[in-house]
Order: structure tokens, then C-alpha cells, then sequence
């Protein structure tokens, strides 16, 4: 019970140690840092619409960050959720805004085949593990580079707006029926039931993990392979399904990216940023728990949306929020550093 | 005659960042610490090398920059790899984030510019080639010789083959993880400064544009070898610099799929279909010494 709650404690730390130094940047910038947290944190939770913003930027964090912690689970390191996200993406995309057919050109129907296009996406990742042995942390940044140079072609030419001679890369918006139903219109910001979404995949997750069998299975596989072989797990199955799933997951938010409305419907240049690899930031600082990961998408996507209206209110530019985002990972990266130094402590005692 | 002397200099000038920062995530990986974090200290190393230009008037001032600031952000993940045995993937990843925000947060504070910094000295040329290319081919033949034929060498692959063994004889297997992660930085920052001051005369926002995880798809390809590497990146910077070139022969491909054929190469490499690539055998497992 005490460790558990020493690994609680940690990324609270983290999170402080992190608005510490980053009151010291902001204060060596010659502002005030009590003044750009206020901003910063206004910014992001008072108000309908800075909420209605930070949960919109937090919606495909939660799905991102519960990608990387599935793998994570199965004791893989997934660095491919931006890849997965653009596929996921790209293909509610396609099917929203150019297949006519009213039968599969609904929101469910394209949910499904975004999750089904992320899963493929992963698995092959999850296919070059289990069979070759390929690290996925390798496997998986081609793969996003892959998926990007992708990215910029379907933009460019068979999904492009208006043809190949288009007038910008984009896509045209997806038709009504392929629409996430939005939660506070009058707030204008694309708030989408893709937040609910979110937090069903959530309790999905926890729930494989907590209460199924795959769930033990893979976190057999992910504490130990071999044990996990001997005790009859089918440990490559288990392998590329974990990796296939965390694909899903993540192209979920890429979906919710396009049929949501933050961009008019439509998948436009950048409209993904870095979902992918918030995911790992989310995961880790969540703790690897499902719970843990709402929470901090929240706590990231604050930072993202306060950053704005920081920036706009005073000097401090937004980048140090990205900067506070790095500090964060590097200090739970670091986190023997913090055992470290409470078990010093507990000797001193 | 003319057209494949200038697409050669422009293959070897496009290779050679990818070329360096490869090298450089060569003597880590070979010694046994994962590095994801190159982009990053390309990023700062290209962005710090602008900035001691500016300043100081001096553009080979700021190659040292560069190396330096590359050195500094490799300095911390050696720290937690080494040190703190943290995960090596999060720590490379968080490097690479921090670079991206700080550099933009300081063309702010520093210029406030949001894209890019003003006009700044770069490094002068040879015979219409950058000093700074002529200085990466050097180092990465070099790197050959150190790797092999020194005992600094001989020792960066025997703590990242086999760490115990090497403890066992007496080496530091410390002191040479922290000495290879901090070349490896170095070397990478010099690959950032080649795109900011010896390419251009100034930096960019996200001006690495992935060529650190170009190189390290390289390091992968040429299987963590100098000569695999520096064969990979020429590759590889190749079907950047022939880009042109290649679309008049085959107009129907589009240019976003020869942009892929790095990472479909190391993807295929990993598979074993070009070669099976096989990284170093301790690479990314932190080691507990027992002393």
C-alpha cells in the first residue's frame, strides 16, 4: 500500500517540479510566473469554452495515451501511435467524405473500419516482433514516417478537395451522416460525444486488463515472455493482437480528429499535430493506469489550450508549455532519481 | 557528364547530416544505449550553432556550439540511462520534445521570431563544398579506425556487447556509456550545425525535419557499422538528391513514395529480407554494477 502510494506521488511531483522550473524561466523572462499560471490556468478551465476546448484537445490524447499504455501492458514500447493516428484518420476521411453508400457511410460503420484500418496499421509492427523478433520501437518510427509521406500523398491526390488540381491539400468534409453529434454547440469549439467515446474505451480497457482473460494474458506476456510461454500463452498471438489493439485505439482518435468537426469535417494539413506522441507522455505520467491517462490527457491538454491564452496575455511565449511536457517525461523517465532519493532519506530517519 | 557530377555532390551533400548523426547514434547503441533522442540533438545542435554565430561573429565558433549544445542534451540521457537506469525510449522521446519547444520558445525570448533567426555567419567552402561535409566524411572514416582499431573502441563494443564481461576485466563501463552517449550528441549537433550554418545562413523552425530518425533508420540498414552506415546514408541521400531526377524517368510514382523508401528499406532490413540487421546485444538494457 505504501509503494502504491509512492508511485502515485511521483508523477505529482513531477507535474510540480515541472511548473517550478518553468516559473524560473518565466520569471528569468521578466514576468510575473504567478501571473502566466493564472492565465495559463484560466485559459484552459475557466469559462464554457476553455473547457469545451481543453476536453476537445484532450479527446485523442485519452485515446493515444490507452494505446501506448495497451502496449505498455503487453510490454511493448508503442512510439507508432502518430502513424496509427493518420491511418485511423485518413480513412474516416475517405470513406465520410467519398463513399455515398448510406448503409456504410455512418459514423458507427466508420469508427469500426478506422479502428480496423489503426489495428492493421500496428499489427504489421506487431507481426515483425512476434515472428522476426523486430524491436517495435524501430518497427514502429518507420512506420510513422511511412504513414506520414502517406499522409501528404492522400492529401495531395486521391482525397484532395476539388481533385488533384484542388486548391490545398485537403480533404473535403465528411457528409452528415458520418458526423460525431456534437455536446456544446453553443460554444462553437467542436466539443464532440468523441469525449464519451474516449471515456468508454477507458473503462474497455480497464476492464481487458482487470477482468478477462486476454487482459491476464497479456500482462503475463508483458512481465515476463518466457514464463508466459511456459505457461501455455501463446505469447506471438498475444504479441500482435496487443500492438493491433493499441493500433485501434490510437486511429480511434485520428477518426475523432476528422468526423468530431475540429476542422470543418475536413482532414486538412497538421490536423493530427502530435497526438502520437502525446500518447507516450500521457501514458507514462498516467502511470500506465486507464484512469491515470484521462487524467493527464486533461492536464496536457490544458497546458496546450492555456499555453494560448498565456501567450496572448503576457510575453511568455506557449512553447514552454511543450517544454514543461519534456521536463515532465524526463523527471518520470528519471523516476528511480526520486526512489533514489526517498529511500536515502528513509535511511537517514 | 555535368548532370551526374552535380546530382553526386548533391547526394553526398544531402547525406551528409543524416551521415554524422548516424555515426553518432552509432558509438551509443554500440555501447549499449538506445538513442531515439538524435532529431532532438540535431535540432538544438543546428539551433545552437546559429545562435554562437550570431553572437559571436563566428561561424566555426558556432560549429563548436552545435557540438556542444548536442553534447549537453545527449549529457542527459546519459544521466538517466546511465545513472538513474531509466527507460532509454523515454528518455530519447522527452529529448526530442524538449528540443522542438525550446528552440521555438528561444527564436522568441531571443529574436522574437516564430520561424526562424536572422541572417547569420556560415562556414566557409572548399571548392564549392561546405567544410562542414568535408569534416563529416572525415570523422565518419575516422569512426571506422576508432571503432576497430583503438581501444576506446574495443572498448565501447565490449561494454555494449557484453557489460559483465567487460566489468570483469576492469573496464568502466560507465565511463565509456557516458563518453559514447556524449560523442553521439556531439556528432549530432555537428549534423544539426551542417543544416543551419553550412547548408544556410540561419535556423529554421523544425529544420532537422526528421533526419534524425533518417540516420537512425541508417544506423539500423547498415547494421551499426561505420561502413554500413555511411553506404545506408549515401543511399539514402541519394533518393533525396535524385528526387528530381528520378520523377522524369517515373512521373507515375509520387514523389511521397519515394520520400518512403528509407524507412521501407530499414523496415525490410529488420525483416531480414535485405540482410538480417541485428542490434548490438545489450543495447538499451541499463547495467548494475556490482561495485
Amino acid at each position: 500500500m505504501k509503494n502504491k502510494l509512492k508511485d502515485m506521488m511521483i508523477p505529482v511531483l513531477a507535474v510540480f517540479i515541472a511548473l517550478i522550473i518553468g516559473a524560473g524561466i518565466i520569471g528569468y523572462l521578466g514576468e510575473s510566473p504567478l501571473n502566466a499560471y493564472y492565465y495559463l490556468f484560466t485559459g484552459a478551465f475557466v469559462g464554457q469554452r476553455a473547457i469545451a476546448r481543453t476536453l476537445l484537445e484532450a479527446t485523442p490524447m485519452i485515446f493515444t495515451g490507452l494505446s501506448v499504455l495497451f502496449a505498455f501492458k503487453a510490454g511493448m514500447f508503442n512510439i507508432g501511435g502518430q502513424g496509427q493516428v493518420i491511418m485511423g484518420g485518413l480513412i474516416a476521411a475517405a470513406v465520410g467524405a467519398f463513399v455515398h453508400n448510406a448503409g456504410v457511410n455512418n459514423v458507427f460503420i466508420i469508427l469500426i473500419l478506422s479502428g480496423l484500418a489503426g489495428f492493421a496499421w500496428a499489427a504489421i509492427a506487431g507481426f515483425l516482433k512476434a515472428k522476426l523478433g523486430v524491436h517495435e520501437v524501430i518497427s514502429t518510427i518507420m512506420l510513422n514516417y511511412i504513414a506520414m509521406n502517406f499522409e501528404q500523398y492522400a492529401l495531395n491526390y486521391p482525397l484532395k478537395a476539388g481533385g488533384p488540381s484542388g486548391p490545398s491539400p485537403q480533404t473535403p468534409p465528411v457528409f452528415e451522416s458520418a458526423r460525431l453529434m456534437q455536446l456544446m454547440p453553443q460554444t462553437r469549439e467542436a466539443f464532440n460525444i468523441g469525449f464519451i467515446l474516449a471515456i468508454v474505451a477507458v473503462i474497455v480497457v480497464w476492464f481487458i486488463m482487470e477482468k478477462t482473460i486476454l487482459g491476464y494474458e497479456i500482462k503475463a506476456v508483458g512481465n515476463n515472455p518466457t514464463s508466459a510461454e511456459n505457461a501455455g500463452i501463446n505469447v506471438p498471438w498475444i504479441t500482435a493482437l496487443s500492438l493491433g489493439i493499441a493500433g485501434s485505439l490510437a486511429a480511434l482518435g485520428g477518426a475523432e480528429r476528422i468526423l468530431g468537426g475540429v476542422g470543418q469535417y475536413t482532414y486538412r494539413q497538421g490536423i493530427m499535430a502530435s497526438y502520437g506522441f502525446d500518447g507516450i507522455a500521457v501514458a507514462l505520467l498516467g502511470k500506465n493506469h486507464p484512469v491515470g491517462a484521462v487524467l493527464s490527457a486533461i492536464l496536457f491538454a490544458a497546458l496546450r489550450v492555456g499555453g494560448r491564452s498565456m501567450q496572448f496575455n503576457t510575453s511568455v511565449p506557449s512553447q514552454i508549455v511543450i517544454i514543461l511536457q519534456a521536463i515532465i517525461i524526463l523527471l518520470i523517465a528519471a523516476e528511480n532519481m526520486f526512489k533514489m532519493i526517498l529511500n536515502r532519506k528513509k535511511v537517514s530517519e | 557528364m555535368h548532370m551526374l557530377i552535380s546530382l553526386l555532390m548533391a547526394t553526398l551533400r544531402q547525406a551528409a547530416p543524416i551521415l554524422i548523426t548516424a555515426i553518432g547514434g552509432m558509438f551509443s547503441e554500440v555501447a549499449g544505449v538506445i538513442n531515439i533522442g538524435l532529431e532532438g540533438m540535431m535540432l538544438m545542435g543546428a539551433f545552437s550553432a546559429a545562435v554562437v554565430s550570431y553572437y559571436t561573429g563566428n561561424a566555426y565558433v558556432g560549429i563548436l556550439g552545435g557540438m556542444i549544445a548536442g553534447g549537453l542534451m545527449a549529457g542527459i540521457h546519459a544521466v538517466l540511462s546511465i545513472k538513474y537506469k531509466g527507460n532509454q525510449t523515454v528518455s530519447g522521446v522527452a529529448i526530442n520534445l524538449f528540443a522542438s519547444g525550446f528552440t521555438v520558445f528561444m527564436l522568441r525570448v531571443l529574436f522574437n521570431q516564430s520561424g526562424n533567426t536572422p541572417t547569420v555567419p556560415k562556414v566557409g567552402t572548399i571548392g564549392n563544398v561546405s567544410i562542414i561535409v568535408i569534416l563529416i566524411y572525415g570523422v565518419a572514416i575516422w569512426s571506422h579506425y576508432f571503432l576497430y582499431k583503438t581501444k576506446t573502441g574495443l572498448r565501447m563494443r565490449a561494454v555494449g556487447e557484453h557489460p559483465l564481461a567487460a566489468d570483469t576485466v576492469g573496464i568502466n563501463v560507465a565511463k565509456v556509456r557516458y563518453f559514447s552517449v556524449i560523442m553521439s550528441g556531439a556528432l549530432a549537433g555537428l549534423g544539426g550545425a551542417y543544416l543551419s550554418i553550412g547548408a544556410l545562413s540561419q535556423f529554421t523552425k523544425e529544420m532537422s525535419a526528421g533526419r534524425g530518425f533518417i540516420a537512425l533508420a541508417a544506423l539500423v540498414f547498415g547494421k551499426w557499422t561505420p561502413k554500413g552506415v555511411l553506404a545506408a546514408s549515401l543511399l539514402f541521400g541519394f533518393a533525396d538528391a535524385g528526387q528530381t531526377l528520378i520523377q522524369q524517368y517515373v512521373d507515375f510514382i509520387p514523389p511521397q513514395f519515394i520520400q518512403m523508401i528509407p524507412y521501407i528499406l530499414t523496415l525490410l532490413a529488420l525483416a531480414g529480407v535485405v540482410g538480417k540487421a541485428v542490434a548490438p546485444s545489450a543495447a538499451g538494457k541499463p547495467y548494475e554494477s556490482n561495485h
